[in-house]
């Protein structure tokens, strides 16, 4: 990996670490202020929640929603936050080359002494760095929140939770970088990203829906996304997580080859 | 001292059905200064994104210090400094995160960088996006020169400077020679390649037309001089001399278009003699060069055509 281009690119993307940091970040904060109504009227909310459609719960993964955990997975962690993250993931992911090809800077950008691989790798890990600055100002946001609603969650808990996050973002930056080495501009790069995403969230909602769909979570990467439970209970969902990173490492190795072998032009 | 020669072999390259390249050959010696011509789209700048690794050849090669441009791009491009044609830089850069982005990819501050920042007059405290196309085009030359690479590979490097710079930028090139430097330098100004360079190649539709010592190529190629006389002359005064041609003749003889090749010595003797109004002597002109190399290209595959009908 080229530690010039990596810390370049942690630079230049500065920028938007903070600001969806920051976002996710207010987002939970105030979300976890309605929590203590919720609380006080969680009878009331378990009634409610028994006339919603099963569909509807399995698919936005709402349950428990008396408990911390189960309120911040129906309200931001299953729903708001995956688009949060995503818009960053696809807009910076489709950026890396796309973008320099797009602008006509990818001459210049290529003419340094250095592999292409080792260019884009130190581009990829800064994004994968601005992340997990995403999610730990995430984490952050949902220890203090908790912390003034008088609830709390185990270490391991923030850990699970933090992982099967971090894996989610890794996995759209990845194949989001995997379209953009292999086409020419960033548009293209990230309406394929984009559609991707989309297809991939709404086969997670049809899944959860009916058992005569239920094999369509196979096709989504948000079925290896389980924050809630992890947060709750601190369990590590292994092999969904282990998926996601794999199809990221199968990405992000794909579009090095592809980038070390296509034309680099404007 | 290393190998920093250019050697291009049967260079090819073409996208999809789109002309690129065809079958390119030539080398540049170490130390020399060897000019690209040709008109726009004729296949420079195809050329150049080759040496520099930017395209994968479709055949042949193209080696700089005696390593494959394609396959060692990283080696090749640690012994060039590049001027790429189109000047898109990282417009919310300031000049000088720019140039100094650039410089650690080669370990450090570029070892010439102020004496080409205080010799162009550049100001690195701007923005990038902030500044002029001039300064632009300066900041990119600074950028390839102050590695102090041993080949310089400079796809137009005048566009966009003034004059004095562009005199300032030709005296650099001259320096940068004595210095040993390789320069491959493309352009569509004759003038500007006649200046400096030892030979030129002319490059037309992808192919390459011709390649000449640049003392060979000012011989031969023509400029234009347009004549004011106070009253008529024979024209055939004119097309008695050596290297010169009359093109048109006005206003009954007394304005008189020509076509001068070589030593203009006796055309100015003549001109002494006449009862001269007004004289205007044309730049060395790309269009005559070309046609001349145009038409011989032409006829040498009308040439083709013909044999191969022949045969059938």
């Amino acid at each position: 990996m080229s530690m010039v281009m990596f810390r370049r690119w942690l630079w230049s993307s500065r920028w938007s670490a903070i600001g969806y940091g920051i976002g996710a970040a207010a987002y939970i904060l105030i979300i976890i202020a309605f929590y203590p109504t919720v609380r006080a009227n969680s009878a009331q909310m378990d009634q409610l929640l028994k006339v919603y459609p099963e569909a509807l719960k399995q698919a936005f993964g709402i349950a428990n929603i008396g408990t911390l955990a189960g309120f911040l997975g129906a309200e931001v962690l299953n729903i708001i936050w995956p688009l949060i993250v995503g818009v960053f993931a696809i807009m910076a992911g489709s950026a890396v080359v796309a973008q320099e090809i797009d602008n006509g800077t990818v001459d210049l950008w290529l003419s340094v002494p250095e592999r292409r691989s080792r260019l884009l790798l130190g581009k990829i890990v800064a994004l994968a760095m601005v992340a997990l600055l995403i999610v730990l100002a995430t984490l952050a946001a949902i220890w203090v929140g908790a912390m003034l609603v008088g609830e709390s969650f185990t270490t391991r808990g923030y850990l699970a939770a933090g992982v099967s996050m971090l894996a989610l973002i890794l996995v759209m930056l990845a194949y989001s970088a995997l379209f953009s080495s292999f086409v020419s501009d960033r548009g293209r790069a990230g309406a394929l990203a984009a559609a991707v995403t989309i297809g991939g969230y709404l086969a997670w909602i049809i899944a959860g829906m009916s058992n005569s769909w239920s094999w369509l979570r196979y096709v989504s990467i948000f079925a290896g996304y389980k924050p809630q439970p992890a947060l709750a209970s601190g369990t590590f969902q292994v092999g969904g997580i282990g998926i996601l990173l794999g199809i990221s490492v199968v990405s992000v190795v794909a579009a090095l080859v592809l980038f070390e072998r296509r034309d680099a032009i404007s | 001292m290393p190998d920093a020669s250019i050697a291009v072999s049967h260079l090819t390259r073409s996208y999809g059905k789109r002309r690129g390249v065809v079958d390119l050959d030539f080398t540049v010696g170490a130390g020399e200064i060897f000019g690209f011509l040709g008109p726009n789209g004729a296949g420079k700048t195809t050329t150049i994104r080759l040496l520099m690794g930017l395209l994968r050849p479709g055949a042949g090669g193209a080696r700089i210090c005696g390593l494959d441009c394609w396959r060692d791009a990283p080696a090749v491009k640690a012994r060039v400094g590049f001027l790429p044609g189109e000047i898109h830089l990282y417009e919310k850069m300031t000049g000088a995160a720019f140039v100094d982005f650039f410089a650690a990819f080669r370990g450090g501050p570029a070892p010439r960088r102020d004496e080409f920042v205080e010799r162009l007059q550049l100001d690195l405290a701007p923005r990038i996006r902030h500044l002029s196309k001039g300064n632009r085009q300066k900041l990119a030359v600074v950028q390839a020169l102050m590695h102090d690479a041993p080949v310089l590979i400079l796809d137009e490097p005048s566009s966009g400077l003034d004059p004095l710079m562009q005199a300032e930028l030709i005296e650099v090139l001259r320096e940068e020679q004595q210095r040993g430097k390789t320069i491959f330098l493309s352009s569509h100004t004759l003038s500007e390649v006649e200046r400096v360079a030892q030979r030129v190649a002319i490059i037309r539709e992808g192919r390459i037309v011709a390649i000449e010592d640049v003392e060979h190529l000012r011989a031969t190629r023509e400029r234009r001089m347009e004549v004011l006389l106070h009253q008529p002359v024979d024209p055939a005064v004119f097309d008695a001399l050596p290297g010169v041609r009359v093109l048109t003749t006005h206003a009954d003889g007394r304005h008189v278009d020509l076509a001068v090749s070589g030593n203009p010595r006796a055309l100015l003797e003549l001109l002494g003699t006449l009862p001269i109004d007004d004289l205007v002597y044309g730049p060395p002109d790309l269009e005559s060069v070309f046609l001349r190399y145009y038409d011989r290209a032409d006829s040498v595959a009308a040439n083709a055509d013909r044999s191969a009908e022949a045969r059938r």
